[in-house]
């Protein structure tokens, strides 16, 4: 019968791939003595990818393979999250769990109240009704310096009159970062434009209205906008003006600038954090959140060039690199 | 060995929840025959009300009974634009989805937590941790009424839209005020399911609906290798799909594998239910 051998063939596939999956998992767990640490990451994105092999690569040099780490994503869904997040609760030779990205610690810390939650991309987790007196959540947020953005985009591009916003109104942390923003900017006589984009598909066409109307691009903190950042640089490149982004990474992808948090550093900061809590036996709540240090401003030195900027003499430190290409 | 319990209650808690959306794809696909793509809208509308509502002091269980009814109306918008402006159904699901994502943002924003109030599940004290509980009995209660409600002449006429509308019309009755109700009490129902997920995880986000088709689909497609009537067999699709979703993170291979993986899961377990009933077809 046909169909019975596509079935039994399937069947097999099947049960050869999972084999070697859990053969695969076997020799991962064969370290048993060692602390592992469960990372639940958002989405993938290479800001949140960044964030988690600062983490993962300042713990395997830290600890002496006395801690392992297990890497979860989940990618994007929420409800994916959940089930991630009630795993990593239930197994007991998960110590500590380190969440990626706002969506990924809410899942964590409505279920998991007692493992330390080591936190990284987190722009506001105040907000979140989630830190108390006793909490077990500790970490960097990535909120950015957004004077400090505004000022530098003010002696650097002074010409500019109209700035558009690039942002995921569906985002709480870009949402709180527009709103200062906006204050900022106005307050530095620069009109703002919002320009807000839910889904990747709508970005070429958001981002062509935006590039007519405003003489530069800025976007904040944002998983879409972070996502989409090739073709942003794109047609911002082709229209000849400058995009302003707000992680460092967006640079090298060509955006002009970034007075941003570099996400491989705050991986690096938690999982300082992170050895000290299970080290130096420290508790969460007696190690407040810190924040990512940003007061380096990346500069895309081909695009500079390009567009003709000559780079006044700032305070901050500048840093020029080039776009891999 | 508790740690595998934990893992499996969470695994048929978010099944249970799911399994409303499952009935409610049920209805649209199954009985009306009409593929209803706005119920990942009501879902989040379900939800984004139900943390306004709670944030602003209302009790849950009125805030669940004006859910059901406003979710109600977003199957009344997908009905109207199908049978009065004459869309294309899959059309009129799709508008009616994306001008929610809009709605939700606007109610609750991008993410609202609930922050200690007062939910379905405190009602019985200290069963916070074991939320199964009350889940389960009120789930099997929905779904009873459902199905008495299906039996029912009503119930019996939402059938025949799909079967035979021409019988409808023989009777003198308007097959569209009946695909319209139908398409009401699907999106009541997700609507509801989405406000009793909010209650579960304690926050909404406006990211917890997408995916939610799928999720209610695959489920409906499981349970069918089990029973084609309405019933049990619905819960246990949902949870089914969840248990799958959970098997792919317990393999623990790359990440980025994960998906393939909760694919190769549904064929296999598709595959092996078709392949048992070809055997007892042979043997009868």
């Amino acid at each position: 019968m046909k169909n019975k051998n596509i079935v039994i063939s399937i069947l097999i596939i099947s049960a050869i791939v999972v084999a070697i999956i859990i053969n695969k998992n076997r020799q991962k767990n064969d370290n048993s003595s060692a602390i592992i640490i469960g990372i639940l990451q958002t989405a993938s994105h290479p800001a949140l990818d960044a964030a988690r092999e600062g983490f993962v690569d300042t713990i395997t040099k830290n600890s002496n393979g006395t801690i392992n780490c297990i890497v979860y994503n989940a990618e994007g869904s929420m409800i994916n999250a959940h089930a991630i997040a009630q795993r990593l609760h239930a197994d007991d030779s998960i110590k500590a769990i380190y969440a990626i990205a706002t969506p990924a610690l809410q899942a964590i810390a409505s279920v998991e109240k007692t493992k330390p939650i080591l936190i990284a991309a987190v722009s506001n987790p105040h907000d979140l009704g989630i830190i108390h007196e006793k909490t077990n959540i500790c970490g960097t947020t990535d909120m950015i310096d957004i004077p400090g953005t505004i000022k530098s985009i003010k002696t650097i591009l002074p010409y500019v009159a109209t700035i558009a916003l690039i942002y995921n109104p569906s985002e709480s942390n870009s949402v709180a970062q527009i709103t200062i923003m906006d204050k900022e900017l106005r307050r530095h006589s620069i009109t703002p434009l919002h320009v807000g984009i839910t889904t990747e598909i709508e970005v070429p066409q958001a981002i062509a209205s935006a590039l007519s109307k405003a003489d530069a691009l800025l976007a904040p903190t944002d998983n879409l906008v972070a996502s989409a950042m090739p073709i942003i640089s794109h047609l911002a490149h082709q229209a000849q003006k400058p995009l302003i982004a707000s992680h460092n990474d967006a640079v090298k992808q060509g955006a002009l600038m970034a007075r941003g948090v570099d996400y491989y550093e705050c991986g690096k900061a938690t999982a300082g954090i992170a050895l000290q809590v299970l080290c130096n036996g420290k508790k969460p709540y007696n190690l407040p959140i810190a924040p990512a240090k940003s007061d380096t401003i990346m500069i895309n030195k081909q695009l500079s060039d390009e567009l003709g900027i000559t780079i006044a003499k700032i305070s901050d430190t500048i840093m020029y690199i080039n776009s891999n290409k | 060995m508790l740690s595998e319990w934990l893992i499996i209650q969470g695994i048929v808690e978010r099944g249970l929840i799911f399994s409303i959306s499952v009935m409610a794809i049920y209805i649209t696909s199954r009985i009306i025959r009409f593929d209803d793509l706005s119920v990942e809208g009501s879902f989040g509308l379900g939800g984004a009300l139900m943390a306004l509502l709670l944030t602003h002091n209302m009790t849950w269980l009125l805030a669940l009974a004006l859910i059901t009814i406003a979710g109600a109306c977003a199957g009344l918008a997908t009905g109207l634009l199908h049978t009065k402006l004459k869309l294309n159904n899959l059309i009129s699901g799709i508008v009616v989805t994306t001008a929610l994502f809009s709605i939700n943002l606007k109610i609750a924003g991008s993410n609202m937590v609930l922050g200690g109030k007062t939910t379905l599940f405190n009602i019985i004290p200290g069963v916070i941790n074991m939320k199964i509980v009350i889940l389960l009995p009120a789930i099997c209660a929905l779904l009873f009424i459902i199905k008495w409600f299906l039996n029912t002449e009503c119930g019996f006429l939402f059938k025949a839209v799909g079967d035979n509308p021409q019988m409808l019309t023989n009777l003198g009755k308007n097959a569209h005020t009946y695909t319209i109700a139908a398409l009401m009490l699907a999106n009541g129902l997700t609507a509801l399911a989405g406000a009793i997920f909010v209650q579960y995880v304690g926050y909404f986000s406006i990211w917890s609906s997408v995916g939610i088709l799928i999720i209610a689909l695959a489920g409906l497609i499981l349970s069918e290798t089990f029973g084609r009537t309405f019933g049990f067999s619905l819960l246990i699709g949902a949870i089914l799909y969840q248990a799958i979703i959970a098997a792919t993170f317990e393999f623990n291979v790359d990440p980025e594998w994960n998906k393939l993986i909760t694919a190769l899961l549904i064929i296999v377990m598709i595959a092996l239910k078709k392949h048992s009933s070809i055997f007892t077809q042979r043997q009868s």
